[in-house]
């Protein structure tokens, strides 16, 4: 996955190891689930709630297990598609829980600021942020959040959501374009920006 | 020097706020037992994967046969 280091030419690829897995060694999934777990559990954390995340990762694996033969072997970093599982599982989880995202989006996370002159200067503007956010259209907001919070490419974006790089670049440049008009602020279009 | 932070942005904001903690090892332990149940069960030949294991409380690993590490083939367990 993009920012998060590239594949070492000494380990071998995820897809490599999916293909494996489908093919007489299922226990090769293993690694790839190691590779990941840190990072899909935290997207779960950051769209659910920790709590959700913990009881959510064990199902992510299973779907992915039981998908693993479908999986284009040819990509090498199973990121994106775990990611796109991940979401799966979270959108039945807010059915289920009878809740939604933006809801979600509320959940208590780790106090982002050091210093007690940075908490209290940026509280306000953080409130105004997540309000923002949370008024996007679902499919603009998990693009942004996507890139944002995933640090995924709007490349990367458009494979778990399932749709045409276009698309998400479209989306990704609308959101960014309503959070610059409701928050009046230029650097809202810093997200993103690297592919 | 000056103790006054850096005014954060909104995109400087958005990006704090993804902040989140890291799981608990055993939280991760846990999900990969019940991914390696699965697993066990498809080696076995029993069931599929997805179905009954769904959401149900781990094995612990030591119940898994050989454990995870001797089962272990794919691409160098760290």
């Amino acid at each position: 996955m993009a920012g998060r280091g590239a594949v070492r030419s000494d380990v071998e690829p995820d897809g490599v190891l999916i293909e494996r897995s489908a093919h007489g060694r299922p226990d090769a999934f293993v690694e790839v689930a190691r590779r990941h777990e840190v990072a899909v559990h935290g997207y779960l954390a950051r769209r659910a709630g920790r709590q959700a995340a913990d009881d959510l990762l064990a199902e992510v694996w299973l779907r992915a297990f039981a998908a693993r033969a479908g999986y284009d072997a040819r990509h090498g970093d199973a990121g994106p598609w775990l990611y796109g599982i991940a979401r799966n599982v979270l959108r039945e989880h807010w059915r289920t829980a009878g809740a939604d995202e933006p809801a979600a989006l509320d959940e208590p996370r780790v106090d982002p600021w050091d210093g007690v002159n940075a908490r209290l200067d940026s509280a306000e503007r953080a409130k105004a942020v997540m309000a923002a956010v949370r008024e996007l259209p679902e499919a603009e907001r998990e693009v942004l959040l996507l890139v944002a919070w995933e640090q995924l490419t709007p490349a990367e974006a458009a494979k778990v959501l399932g749709v045409p790089q276009g698309t998400a670049r479209s989306r990704l440049h609308r959101a960014r374009a309503t959070l610059h008009q409701m928050l009046g602020e230029r650097d809202v279009q810093e997200i993103g920006v690297s592919t | 020097m000056s103790d006054e932070p850096a005014k954060l942005g909104a995109g400087d904001l958005l990006q704090a706020l993804g902040k989140v903690q890291m799981p608990e090892p055993r939280v991760l332990d846990d999900a990969r037992e019940v991914l390696w149940s699965a697993i066990a069960d498809k080696m076995l030949g029993i069931g599929a994967a997805g179905g009954h294991h769904r959401r149900t409380t781990p094995r612990r690993q030591a119940d898994l046969p050989g454990g995870e590490r001797r089962m272990s083939m794919g691409g160098g367990d760290s």
